[in-house]
C-alpha cells in the first residue's frame, strides 16, 4: 500500500542533548526519518532541543522547534501546527517518554502515533507488562520479581539468591541499574533504584553472569513481515550494559537451530508487543552451558543498536522504519544498496566490531567498574573479513592512541584482576593475560567470555611472538600478520620487541609496499556480493592472497574531496564536529565536487550512505588515511571540521604530499605551537595572558612563580581542555607535574597566567585570505577558568559594550589573516580589566559552529567549505544567505543580529558516573549541549535550563552558599531571588549577611554541625534550587555532600555568580505566563 | 597443508587445506548463509558441487549429530576464508576438518572467498577442480578438460537411498535440544528420495504423515497401485543434486504419476522434476540461489517468506500454461512456487524446512494433508 495520505502534518520528536546513553544515533535516525517524509511531501515538525543536529537544520523540517523536550511545549506545538500525528520512535528514550506521558495525561487525544502505539510502547517499556507479555508468549524469563519499597526490595532478595540484578523502572540506559554480590551493597543500589525510578519500581532478578549476551535488530509492516536486519553477538558476556560492552555482528557462536529459534522468537515477541511498524531490537542471554535462552528486553524504537546495526550492514533501518511508519509494506520499499527490495534479510561477509569510548580520565572519582548502567559516552566500529582484523582495526579507531593489544603492564595479580572486573581495557588486559602464559582455560574461568573470542585472542598473541625483523622480507608471513589486522605501528613494536631493532611505522610500510600489501577495498552492501553494490560504502582489509583486483573503484572525472571525520564521540569531541564534516559534504555536492567521507563512528549521520558520495568506514589514523590518500588520490582533504583527531594529521599527511584543503599544516602548527604563536601575538601588537612552556617539574615551578599565581596549567596538543587545571601554589603545582601529565621534551606544558574573574568570549569567524566574516561572538556565562565547551553562552553577548565587541572583531581580523587561515577558525577571548587578552586560536571549526549557524542563520562550515575549495567569501557568504544575514561595517562582514538571543548550556554526564563530582573545571566534563532562543537573555537561559533538565522553579526555596570572596554579591543575589519569590535558606554566615541586608533568610546547620541539617532538608524536599559557588579546592565534606544529594534529588544547582544572576533573569522572565511559548527557527531566522 | 584449485575461466589459486587429500573435480556455486554451514554441508544437493562460504568465519560452533542433514557429507569441497579448528558450542561434538576429512570432501581456507563469489556472480557458475597432491596448474587444467561437467553427471544414484525405509522422528524442538514427539498420522505417504534433508521427513512426519521412503528407481507402476488401493494417499519428490533434464527414468516415473493423478508435493529438483514431466524444461541460473535470506511473495497472502534457497535450474515461466503461480521470488522474479491446474500437484523451488534458514514456509507441508483431502 502506498503511503497514507490521511495525514498530513507529522511531529517527529528528536532526543534532546547528548547524554550517556543517547548520542548522535537519534540525530542519524532523526535526520533519515525527516528526509524520507519531506520526500513523501508530508508536511514536517520537528521539535529537538538540540542545536548540534542536522535534522534541527533548518531547511530540512519545515517547522524546526528547537525548544526543551516537555509534554506542555509538545502540546502547544501541536496545536499551533495542527499536527495529525506523532513519530516519537526515532528520537530515543526521551521522545518515547515525551509521548506516553502524553498520552497519559491525555495530551494526544486525536493525535495518531506512528512507528508504535501507546500499548505497544507500554507492553515493551514496563518491565511488569513485558514479562508479562513474554510468559504468555512462552518465553523463558529470568526468575524476579518487582519491589516499591525497601521491606519488598528485601524479600525479594531473599526469594532470588545473590549476585542480584537492580534495574529501575523507566530510566534511560540503565540508570538506576546494577549487581550486588552481598546484603549491602544490595540495600545501596535498591535505594538507588527505587530513587531514580520516576515511579518507586525496581526490577529484582535473577542474575545472569557469565551467560551470553545476544541482539535481533527487527523490522515489522504492517502486513506482518518481519526480517531480521541483523544479529548481534557481545564480546563481554551478561552483567556489562549492551552500550558499554564490545559486540561483534554478525553472532559468530550460533548453529541455525539456536540463531533461527531466536529469530522465531524475535517475531513473536514484537507480535506479542504489538509494534506493528518499524524497527526494534530485541536483547536475549543463552546459557553456555545448557543453551537455555532467556529473553532480556525489548526497545520498540530505532536504538543505538539500530544505528550499529544500519552502518553494519548498509540496510537503512531508519529510513525503512520511517516509510512502514507511513504506510509502506516492505516488499514495496527498495533497498538503495542493490536496487532490490527491501523485504529480504541482509547478509554480510565481513565482521564488525564495536568497541565503546570512555572517559573516565576525566572523572577520576567514578567508579570505572563496568556494570548494567551505561557509562560510555561514544563507540567505534570497524570492519574486516576476519574478527581479528576487525577487532586489532576498531582499537585503531578508538582514538585511545592504542595501535592493536597494547602491552600492558602491573603484576600478574593486577592482570588477573582487571581481566576479571570489567572495564575499559578489559580487552587489553585479556591479551596480556596470554602474552604472560594464561590458557584460555584459565582465562575463561576468570571472565567468562567465550572461549571462541579467546582462541582468537590466543592465536593473535602467539603470532605477535613470531613477527621479528625477517618478517618484513617474508610476503607470505607479513601478508597473514596483516590479514590479522595488525596495524603497521604494532608490527614495528613486535620487531622492536622480539629483534630487538628499532623499525618505525613508517619502515614497516615502505617494506609492505615493497612486497605489494596493499589495503584492498570492499563494499559493504548488504548482501555478500550477491549483487552488485550501488553505492560504495567502504571498508580496508588485507586480502590473505594476492589477487588481481576486482574492486577498483570506477570514479567519474571530477574533482573529489576527502573529509575526515571525527572518530567515536568522546567528551570535547562529538556531534558539534561531525555536524560540521555533514555540512562540508553538503556544500561540496551543491558545488559538484564529488565527496569522500572518512569516519568509524557509527553513530554518525557523516558515516550515512547518503551523506556523501563515497563512504570509508576506517580508522582514523595515519596507516588507514594514507591508504586511502593513495588509492583515491583526492584532489583536497579537510582536516579541519572533525576536531582535534583529523587536524592531528595534518602534518604527516602534507609531508606525503596529500592536498590538504583551506588553512595549510604550517598554519595549524603556528597556531598550536605555544612559542611561534607568541612571537605572532607579540608582532601583531595583541595580548596574550603572560606565559611560558615547561619541559621540566622545576622549570614549571620557576615559571609559575614569575607569572604569579593562580596559574592555568595543561598539556599542549589538547582538545577538550584534557588534564587543565587551575593550580592556587607551587604544592599543587608540583602535585599535577608528578600526577596528570608526563612531561618530556616532545610534550611541554603550558603555564598561562590565570586572568581571574576575567569574562571569556568565543569568536567563530571564516577567511580566505583577504577578508573575514564574523561568525558571532558569544559571551560565556561562567568566568574565564570553566572550560568553554562547558560553558553557557550567549548569543550575542549580554553585556559588553559595542566599542569593546568591534576591538574583538578587528583583532580577529587581524589573527585571521595574520596566520593565513582559508575556512573556519575560532578564537577564545578573555576580558579582564577591560583589557581584550588572547587566549586560544583553533585554525578548524569549533564545538560551537552548529550553534551560531543555527542562531543567526548563516551555515558557517558550507560557507567555509566553498571558501577552502577556493571561491571568495563574499561570494560563498552570498550562496548560503537564506535569511539576509550579512552585512558589512569597519572592512568586516558580520551577522545582522535579529532581535533575539540564543543561549547554549552545556549538559553533563555527573548522574550517569556514580562517584563523579558535579564540579565545574577548565577540564571539559560535557557531554551534549542545548539552546534556548527568544527573544530576551531571561527566557533564553530560562528555556536553556529547562532543554537541559535543570528547570528553574519559580517558586519554593532556594540554598545558598557562596565561597568567601563572593560573600559580598550575597545580598544583591539574595534581593534578586527574594523579590522574584523565591525563598531563601542559607548557612549561618552567610543567612546573616543576607538578612543584615533587610532580606528574610532562614539558617539551616552544616552538615557537620549536627542535625537536622541541609542534608536533611535536601533529603526532605524541602529545597527546591541550590546556588553553591564554593569550588573544588576549598570544597569540604558539606560542599562533596551536596553536590551528590543535588544530583540525586535533580535539585536544580548553579555554581556561579553568573549564572545565579542569569537564573534572577530567567525567574523575571518566567513571570510571563506564556514565556515558554514554543516559536520555530524559521520565525526566528526569517 | 596446501591445495590448489583451478577454475573453468582460467584461474588457479592456492590455499590452505582443512579436510580430505585429494583431488576432486566439481561446480563452484556460494552460499550467502550466516549459520548452518554443516546443514549445508551435509545437504545431499550440493553433490557435486565446491561450496563457497561467503560467512567468513567457519567451524566456530564445530559439528554434531543432530544437525545432519543427511548421513554424510556429498559435497566435493567447501571453500572458506577462515577456517577455525577450535570450536564453542555447547552441541558442539567434533572440528568440522575433521569431518570434512572423515567424508572426503576437500576443505579449502585462507582464501578470497568474496572474489571467487563476484567471479561466480558475474561469470556464471562454472567447473573447477581441487587437488591437495598436485600443485601443477597445467596438469590441474588437463584433469579438469577430462573431467565431465555437472550437467553430464547422474549424482542421484549416489545420494538416494539404495532401501526403503520409513522415517520415524519429527522435528527438532530447539528450545529443549530434543525431538518433538510425533503426532496421529493422518495420512501415509511415499517420498521419493533423489538425496532429501533429513528435516523434510521431518516436517512431513511432523505434519502426521507415515513417511515411507524409496529410492530415485523406484517402481512407478507398483506407486501408482498402491495409491490406488488407498495404501498410500501421496506422493512426495525430493530436492537432489544436478541437472533434472539429465534424469530420463525419473522423469519417465514422474509421468506416470502424474497421468494416475496421484496426489503430489515436490521440493526443489522435486519441483523442477514435475515441471518437466508436464512437458515444461527448465532452465540453468547464471549462479543459482543459494542462502537463507531470499524474499519469496506468497501471492495468495500477500506476505512475504524469507527462505532458504539452494538451486541452479529454474522452471520455465510459460509453465503459467498448466500452473498457477503461488510463490515468487522477489529478488529476480522467478518461479518460486506452482499449483497445477490439474488440482493434485503442487511444489516449491525454495526450502521450507529450512534447516539451515527461516523457518516460516513451513506450513506448505501441511497443505499436503489437504491436497490428499486428509
Amino acid at each position: 500500500m502506498p503511503r497514507r495520505d490521511d495525514i498530513k502534518t507529522i511531529l517527529l520528536i528528536g532526543s534532546g542533548p547528548i547524554v550517556i546513553g543517547q548520542a548522535c544515533e537519534f540525530d542519524y535516525s532523526g535526520t533519515q526519518a525527516v528526509k524520507t517524509l519531506k520526500e513523501l511531501g508530508y508536511r514536517v515538525v520537528l521539535i529537538n532541543s538540540n542545536p548540534a543536529t542536522i535534522m534541527t537544520d533548518p531547511e530540512f523540517a519545515d517547522r524546526t522547534y528547537v525548544e526543551p523536550i516537555t509534554p506542555e511545549i509538545i502540546s502547544e506545538i501541536i496545536k499551533k501546527e495542527n499536527v495529525d500525528a506523532v513519530l516519537p520512535t526515532m528520537g530515543g528514550q526521551t521522545a518515547l517518554n515525551a509521548a506516553m506521558t502524553m498520552h497519559e495525561r491525555g495530551m494526544l487525544d486525536g493525535i495518531e502515533f506512528l512507528g508504535a502505539n501507546p500499548e505497544a510502547i507500554n507492553k515493551g517499556e514496563d518491565r511488569l507488562a513485558f514479562k508479562e507479555a513474554m510468559i504468555k508468549i512462552g518465553m523463558d524469563l529470568p526468575r524476579s520479581m518487582y519491589a516499591h519499597s525497601m521491606d519488598e526490595a528485601l524479600e525479594a532478595a531473599e526469594k532470588i539468591g545473590f549476585p542480584i540484578i537492580i534495574r529501575a523502572s523507566f530510566t534511560l540506559a540503565g540508570g538506576g541499574s546494577g549487581v550486588a554480590y552481598n546484603i549491602d551493597e544490595y540495600k545501596t543500589l535498591a535505594q538507588r533504584g527505587l530513587d531514580e525510578s520516576p515511579v518507586s519500581q525496581i526490577l529484582v532478578e535473577e542474575s545472569l553472569l557469565g551467560w551470553k549476551e545476544y541482539e535481533m535488530e527487527v523490522i515489522r509492516d504492517k502486513a506482518d513481515n518481519c526480517i531480521i536486519v541483523c544479529s548481534i553477538e557481545n564480546f563481554d558476556p551478561m552483567g556489562v550494559h549492551t552500550g558499554d560492552s564490545i559486540t561483534v555482528a554478525p553472532a559468530l557462536t550460533l548453529t541455525d537451530k539456536e540463531y533461527q529459534r531466536m529469530r522465531d522468537a524475535s517475531f513473536d515477541i514484537l507480535r506479542e508487543i504489538g509494534v506493528d511498524t518499524g524497527g526494534s531490537n530485541v536483547q536475549f542471554s543463552v546459557d553456555p552451558k545448557t543453551g537455555r535462552m532467556i529473553v532480556i528486553e525489548m526497545n520498540p524504537r530505532v536504538s543505538r543498536s539500530s544505528a550499529l546495526a544500519s552502518k553494519a550492514t548498509g540496510y537503512p533501518i531508519a529510513k525503512v522504519a520511517t516509510l512502514l511508519a507511513v504506510g509502506y509494506t516492505l516488499d514495496e520499499i527498495t533497498n538503495d544498496i542493490t536496487g532490490t527490495p527491501a523485504s529480504f534479510e541482509p547478509v554480510i561477509d565481513y565482521v564488525v566490531t564495536k568497541v565503546p569510548r570512555f572517559t573516565f580520565e576525566k572523572f577520576p572519582e567514578a567508579d570505572s567498574t563496568l556494570s548494567t548502567g551505561m557509562k560510555s559516552v561514544g563507540e567505534a566500529m570497524a570492519i574486516g573479513r576476519t574478527f581479528k582484523e576487525s577487532f586489532q582495526k576498531a582499537l585503531c579507531s578508538l582514538e585511545e592512541g592504542y595501535s592493536g593489544f597494547d602491552c600492558q603492564e602491573g603484576n600478574m595479580d593486577f592482570i588477573i584482576h582487571e581481566i576479571r572486573r570489567p572495564n575499559a581495557k578489559r580487552m587489553l588486559y585479556v591479551a596480556e593475560g596470554f602474552r604472560r602464559g594464561l590458557s584460555h582455560e584459565e582465562i575463561f574461568d576468570i571472565c567468562k567470555i567465550d572461549p571462541w573470542f579467546l582462541y582468537q585472542m590466543e592465536e593473535l598473541v602467539a603470532f605477535e611472538k613470531t613477527i621479528d625483523i625477517d618478517i618484513l622480507n617474508d610476503e607470505e608471513r607479513f601478508r597473514e600478520a596483516k590479514t590479522y589486522g595488525f596495524s603497521d605501528m604494532k608490527i614495528s613494536q613486535h620487531i622492536n620487541r622480539n629483534s630487538n631493532i628499532i623499525q618505525s611505522e613508517n619502515d614497516v610500510y615502505a617494506a609492505r609496499k615493497r612486497l605489494g600489501i596493499h589495503l584492498e577495498y570492499n563494499e559493504v552492501d548488504t548482501c555478500a556480493a550477491e549483487f552488485k553494490a550501488l553505492t560504495p560504502y567502504l571498508y580496508s582489509t588485507t586480502n590473505i592472497s594476492k589477487l588481481p583486483n576486482l574492486t577498483n573503484r570506477v570514479s567519474e572525472d571530477k574533482k573529489k574531496v576527502m573529509i575526515l571525520g571525527g572518530g567515536p564521540n568522546r567528551i570535547g569531541q562529538g556531534i558539534e564536529f561531525d555536524y560540521c564534516c555533514v555540512h562540508a559534504a553538503f556544500a561540496l555536492k551543491e558545488m559538484g565536487i564529488e565527496t569522500i567521507m572518512y569516519n568509524c563512528n557509527p553513530e554518525t549521520v557523516s558515516t550515512d550512505y547518503d551523506t556523501s558520495d563515497v563512504l570509508y568506514f576506517e580508522p582514523i589514523d595515519f596507516e588507514h588515511v594514507r591508504e586511502v590518500i593513495e588509492y583515491e588520490q583526492p584532489d583536497g582533504i579537510i582536516v579541519h571540521f572533525g576536531g582535534q583527531t583529523p587536524l592531528k594529521l595534518a602534518n604527516p599527511l602534507t609531508a606525503i604530499g596529500a592536498k590538504i584543503s583551506g588553512t595549510p599544516a604550517k598554519v595549524i602548527d603556528l597556531a598550536e605551537d605555544r612559542e611561534k604563536f607568541s612571537d605572532f601575538v607579540n608582532k601583531h601588537g595583541l595580548k596574550q595572558p603572560a606565559n611560558g612552556l615547561a619541559t621540566t617539574k622545576e622549570q614549571a615551578v620557576s615559571i609559575a612563580e614569575e607569572l604569579t599565581y593562580p596559574v592555568l596549567v595543561r598539556p599542549s596538543f589538547v582538545l577538550g581542555g584534557r588534564a587543565m587545571r587551575i593550580v592556587y601554589n607551587s604544592d599543587e603545582l608540583r602535585k599535577y607535574m608528578d600526577e596528570a601529565v608526563s612531561v618530556s621534551n616532545d610534550a611541554p606544558v603550558l603555564v598561562d597566567k590565570f586572568l581571574d574573574q576575567a569574562i571569556e568570549l568565543d569568536v567563530d569567524a571564516i577567511c580566505d585570505g583577504e577578508e573575514v566574516y564574523i561568525g558571532s561572538v558569544m559571551q560565556h556565562i561562567e568566568e574565564a577558568g570553566i572550560h568553554s565547551g562547558d560553558s553557557a553562552c550567549s548569543l550575542p553577548p549580554v553585556n559588553l559594550s559595542e566599542k569593546l565587541i568591534k576591538e574583538v572583531e578587528q583583532e580577529t581580523k587581524v589573527i585571521a589573516l595574520g596566520l593565513g587561515v582559508v575556512g573556519l577558525m575560532n578564537i577564545q577571548f578573555a576580558i579582564y580589566q577591560d583589557e581584550i587578552y588572547l587566549i586560544e586560536v583553533n585554525p578548524r571549526a569549533s564545538r560551537t559552529v552548529p550553534f551560531v549557524s543555527k542562531a543567526t542563520g548563516m551555515p558557517l562550515a558550507k560557507v567555509a567549505t566553498r571558501v577552502m575549495m577556493g571561491e571568495k567569501l563574499r561570494d560563498a557568504l552570498k550562496f548560503y544567505d537564506n535569511y539576509d544575514v550579512v552585512m558589512e561595517g569597519e572592512g568586516i562582514l558580520k551577522p545582522r543580529l535579529k532581535d533575539h538571543m540564543a543561549l547554549k548550556e552545556a549538559v553533563f554526564p555527573f548522574n550517569k558516573l556514580y562517584g563523579a563530582d558535579l564540579v565545574l573545571s577548565p577540564e571539559m566534563k560535557s557531554t551534549g549541549e542545548v539552546m534556548g532562543i527568544s527573544k530576551n537573555f531571561g527566557t533564553s537561559f530560562a528555556k536553556s535550563q529547562m532543554a537541559a533538565g535543570n528547570i528553574i522553579p519559580t517558586q519554593g526555596t532556594c540554598f545558598l552558599s557562596f565561597i568567601d570572596m563572593d560573600k559580598v554579591h550575597a545580598a544583591e543575589i539574595a534581593k534578586g531571588l527574594s523579590d522574584n519569590g523565591i525563598k531563601l535558606v542559607a548557612t549561618k554566615g552567610t543567612a546573616e549577611i543576607i538578612n543584615k541586608a533587610g532580606i528574610e533568610c532562614d539558617s539551616v546547620l552544616k552538615i557537620s554541625e549536627g542535625r537536622p541539617n541541609i542534608e536533611d532538608s535536601m533529603t526532605n524536599g524541602d529545597i527546591t534550587m541550590a546556588i553553591n559557588t564554593s569550588d573544588n579546592k576549598t570544597a569540604k565534606d558539606d560542599a562533596v555532600k551536596i553536590r551528590q544529594i543535588v544530583l540525586r534529588r535533580g535539585i536544580p544547582y548553579f555554581t556561579t555568580l553568573s549564572a545565579a544572576r542569569a537564573t534572577i533573569a530567567a525567574l523575571e522572565a518566567m513571570k510571563n505566563e506564556d514565556w515558554n511559548a514554543p516559536v520555530p527557527l524559521q520565525d526566528y531566522l526569517g | 597443508m596446501k591445495v590448489y584449485i583451478y577454475l573453468e575461466n582460467g584461474t588457479y589459486l592456492e590455499a590452505k587445506s582443512f579436510g580430505a587429500e585429494t583431488t576432486l573435480v566439481g561446480e563452484i556455486v556460494f552460499n550467502t548463509s550466516l549459520t548452518g554451514y554443516q546443514e549445508i554441508i551435509s545437504d545431499p544437493s550440493y553433490a557435486g558441487q565446491f561450496v563457497t562460504f561467503t560467512m567468513p568465519e567457519i567451524g566456530n560452533v564445530g559439528v554434531n549429530t543432530q544437525d545432519m542433514e543427511s548421513k554424510g557429507a556429498f559435497s566435493k569441497g567447501i571453500i572458506v576464508r577462515t577456517y577455525h579448528e577450535r570450536y564453542s558450542n555447547f552441541r558442539g561434538e567434533d572440528s568440522l576438518g575433521s569431518f570434512l576429512k572423515e567424508q572426503g570432501v576437500i576443505g579449502i581456507c585462507n582464501i578470497d572467498t568474496r572474489y571467487l563469489t563476484k567471479m561466480v556472480r558475474d561469470e556464471g557458475a562454472m567447473m573447477m577442480v581441487a587437488s591437495t597432491l598436485i600443485s601443477d596448474k597445467d596438469e590441474l587444467k588437463k584433469i579438469l578438460e577430462s573431467s565431465p561437467r555437472i550437467e553430464e553427471v547422474n549424482y542421484i544414484k549416489e545420494v538416494s537411498t539404495k532401501k526403503v525405509y520409513k522415517h520415524t522422528h519429527g522435528t527438532y524442538d530447539a528450545v529443549n535440544f530434543k525431538y518433538n514427539d510425533v503426532p496421529e498420522v493422518k495420512a501415509k505417504i511415499a517420498a521419493i528420495d533423489f538425496g532429501v534433508k533429513r528435516n523434510i521427513l521431518n516436517e512431513l512426519t511432523q505434519a502426521g504423515m507415515e513417511v515411507e521412503v524409496l529410492p530415485n528407481d523406484f517402481d512407478a507402476d507398483v506407486l501408482v497401485k498402491r495409491v490406488h488401493d488407498g495404501e498410500l494417499h501421496g506422493v512426495f519428490l525430493s530436492n537432489g543434486p544436478g541437472d533434472p533434464l539429465i534424469l530420463k527414468k525419473e522423469q519417465e516415473s514422474v509421468k506416470k504419476l502424474i497421468a494416475a493423478k496421484v496426489p503430489m508435493f515436490g521440493i526443489c529438483l522435486g519441483h523442477q522434476l514435475l515441471s518437466i514431466s508436464h512437458g515444461y524444461d527448465t532452465y540453468k541460473l547464471k549462479f543459482g540461489h543459494h542462502g537463507g535470506n531470499h524474499p519469496v511473495k506468497n501471492i495468495k497472502t500477500g506476505m512475504v517468506e524469507i527462505t532458504a534457497q539452494n538451486h541452479n535450474y529454474n522452471v520455465p515461466d510459460n509453465i503459467t500454461e498448466i500452473a498457477e503461480v503461488t510463490h515468487t521470488n522477489l529478488f529476480d522474479n522467478t518461479i518460486e512456487g506452482l499449483n497445477y491446474k490439474s488440482g493434485h500437484v503442487y511444489s516449491v523451488q525454495h526450502h521450507p524446512e529450512a534447516s539451515p534458514g527461516p523457518k516460516e514456509s513451513a506450513y506448505i507441508f501441511n497443505e499436503f494433508l489437504s491436497l490428499m483431502g486428509r
